[in-house]
């Protein structure tokens, strides 16, 4: 969808480019982020796409066409761009905001507010804020604005500059989440820009994680950069916690539950007697009628069989639904009482448990790559062509 | 001041006719300064020595004593409306030149990005982003230039101009008459009214032109 050839870009008075020789290729209906420390250069790369800066050298091509010397300003229309400081033009309306690509583009009258309209739904804001202007709207209002404005012409891409960048964390945590639900609609071309890479794992189809003068250090899924790192910058960049990191991109569905014994509330004592019995786990999970997760009941609540089952042992809290990623699911395991987190269904219906051997299992599953360079490492120290 | 009522009831056509006469010409000299002011504005404001010189020769003018300036045209533009005119004009440049060049460069940088992103041209960026926001700073200096242009005007009567300074150089002329303070003072009030009235006519016309969302 997008080709970047060979780019440089040398700004006046410097003797160094801020992007050197880049060539790279996006892909359609990709997220891919640009990731890197601060003056790398990532803002000037996706800024030539839309030739906001024009390259020294290079050439770039979108859908197939060299757009290196066509108007930029005919260009830019086909482009959505979404800054940090979102930039609404504060003497519009929101309508009239969102309007200004279409009105470029001659759109007549209905088709400009049917689409404004749809956007609106789409981006989460009420359809009474039209006639509003943008100065009574929050900072995360504004950026929905900002990306409905991006893409109310409908452009094949999309280019975002931290769009989330000045937002609060809350509020940017919803924004990605639900830009993340929109994507999976529209399926644009994105190149988001990020210095965090936290951010890059949660956003990006594909990570491009660029040295200094835009040098890239590795572009691949966020999952291959996290387990198999292609040298010491990219680890360093990634920071500590990348196996933790890679458990954000797993859901707890990826993964074998442990077997835990389970029964009803209304089983009555016997039964659950004889489920503790024949386990040797030493808890029980209660289920209430409608299969959900009640309380764990140990050997020693029911002995006396004084307490009725609705009072012993302890309520069952640790709780995560099937789309949990593995990462929520070791946080919520670690505030539970045995370590470990009873999986639902969507209406909170018992699927299994979850304890951490079997999460420790699934790290070592994902790391294949890494185990097989360690082993080739070890026959090289050790002299053995094999064992 | 019952004298002074008393001219008033009996002279008030009189000096009507030169309130008008007063207004009119600094009206016509404000017209041109408007077009004069925004459109070299709009040329500098992103250069910034074009701008620094632009707004020193503006700002000379202003340092030019009146008197002298006036007496300096009568042979260049002969007496009456031209040399009047001439010399408003140059008066009243410098407050107007350097409100649009300061309401231009006030723009939210972020604003400015993201209109040139979205591939609007750079006229279709100064006519529908651009000026509109810079507008409030730009009728701010219109209004000050108006308030300038007024007692400014007054010494046009040295080169036989319109307006008010008529009377207000007769009265200084025959000081020590009885008229001669009712003249001074009539002529005075009179510019103090025209400008009170010009300063209300921009005053709503801003807030008229000017967009609700940027309005405090």
């Amino acid at each position: 969808m997008i080709r970047l050839e060979n780019l440089s870009k040398v700004f006046p008075g410097q003797d160094e480019p801020a992007v050197d020789d880049l060539s790279m290729d996006i892909y359609e209906g990709e997220i891919v982020v640009l990731v890197g420390p601060s003056g790398c250069g990532k803002t000037t790369t996706m800024k030539m796409i839309n030739r906001l800066i024009e390259p020294s050298s290079g050439r770039i091509f979108l859908q197939g066409e060299d757009v290196t010397k066509v108007n930029s300003d005919r260009l830019r229309r086909r482009i959505g761009y979404v800054i940090q400081q979102i930039g609404l033009f504060p003497h519009m309306t929101i309508a009239d905001n969102i309007a200004t690509v279409p009105r470029m583009l001659g759109w007549d009258k209905k088709r400009i507010s049917d689409r404004t309209d749809e956007l609106l739904e789409t981006v989460g804001i009420d359809l009474s804020y039209r006639d509003r202007y943008p100065k009574e709207l929050s900072g995360g209002q504004r950026q929905r604005i900002g990306v409905a404005r991006a893409m109310a012409a409908d452009p094949p891409v999309l280019l975002m500059d931290e769009p989330f960048g000045a937002i609060d964390p809350i509020t940017r945590d919803r924004l990605q989440d639900e830009f993340l639900r929109l994507q999976q609609e529209i399926k644009k071309t994105i190149v988001f820009v990020t210095h965090d890479i936290d951010e890059a794992i949660k956003m990006g189809d594909r990570i491009a994680i660029l040295k200094q003068q835009s040098k890239i250090a590795q572009y691949d899924t966020p999952e291959k950069i996290l387990t198999d790192p292609a040298d010491d910058f990219v680890a360093d960049f990634i920071g500590t916690g990348a196996s933790i990191k890679r458990l954000s991109l797993s859901t707890v569905e990826d993964i074998e539950p442990a077997d835990w014994p389970v029964a009803n509330l209304s089983d009555g004592y016997e039964r659950v007697q004889e489920k503790m019995r024949s386990s040797d786990m030493g808890y029980v999970l209660l289920l209430d009628d409608q299969d959900r997760p009640s309380r764990w009941i140990g050997a020693e609540d029911i002995d006396h069989g004084e307490v009725s089952l609705e009072e012993a042992g302890r309520p069952a809290v640790a709780i995560v639904e099937t789309s949990s990623s593995l990462y929520k699911t070791l946080d919520t395991m670690i505030t539970s009482y045995k370590g470990s987190a009873i999986v639902v269904d969507g209406e909170g219906r018992y699927q299994g448990v979850v304890d951490f051997d079997t999460v420790l299992e699934a790290i070592n599953a994902m790391r294949p790559q890494v185990q097989t360079r360690d082993r080739a490492e070890q026959d090289l120290h050790t002299g053995d062509g094999g064992r | 001041m019952n004298s002074f009522l008393e001219y008033i009831s009996l002279s008030w056509d009189h000096v009507l006719v030169l309130a008008l006469g007063h207004a009119l010409v600094v009206a016509i000299s404000l017209a041109i300064d408007i077009v004069i002011g925004v459109s070299l504005g709009v040329l500098v404001y992103r250069r910034e020595r074009a701008a620094n010189v632009a707004l020193a020769i503006t700002s000379t003018f202003l340092t030019i004593p009146s008197f002298a300036l006036f007496g300096l045209f009568i042979p260049i533009f002969g007496l009456g409306y031209t040399p009047a005119v001439v010399a408003l004009v140059m008066y009243g440049l410098l407050p107007i030149l350097r409100n649009t060049v300061a309401g231009l460069r006030s723009v939210d940088p972020a604003v400015a990005e993201a209109a040139k992103g979205m591939g609007m041209t750079a006229r279709e960026r100064l006519l529908r982003i651009e000026l509109p926001l810079a507008w409030p700073v730009i009728i701010a200096g219109v209004r000050v230039s108006t308030m300038l242009l007024m007692g400014i005007a007054a010494i046009a009567a040295v080169v036989n101009g319109p307006g008010l300074g008529e009377d207000i150089f007769a009265g200084l002329a025959r000081v020590g008459s009885a008229t001669a303070l009712n003249l001074v003072i009539g002529g005075i009030l009179s510019i103090i009214v025209l400008a009170l009235l010009f300063d209300t006519f921009f005053t709503v016309l801003g807030k008229l032109t000017t967009s609700r969302g940027i309005r405090d």
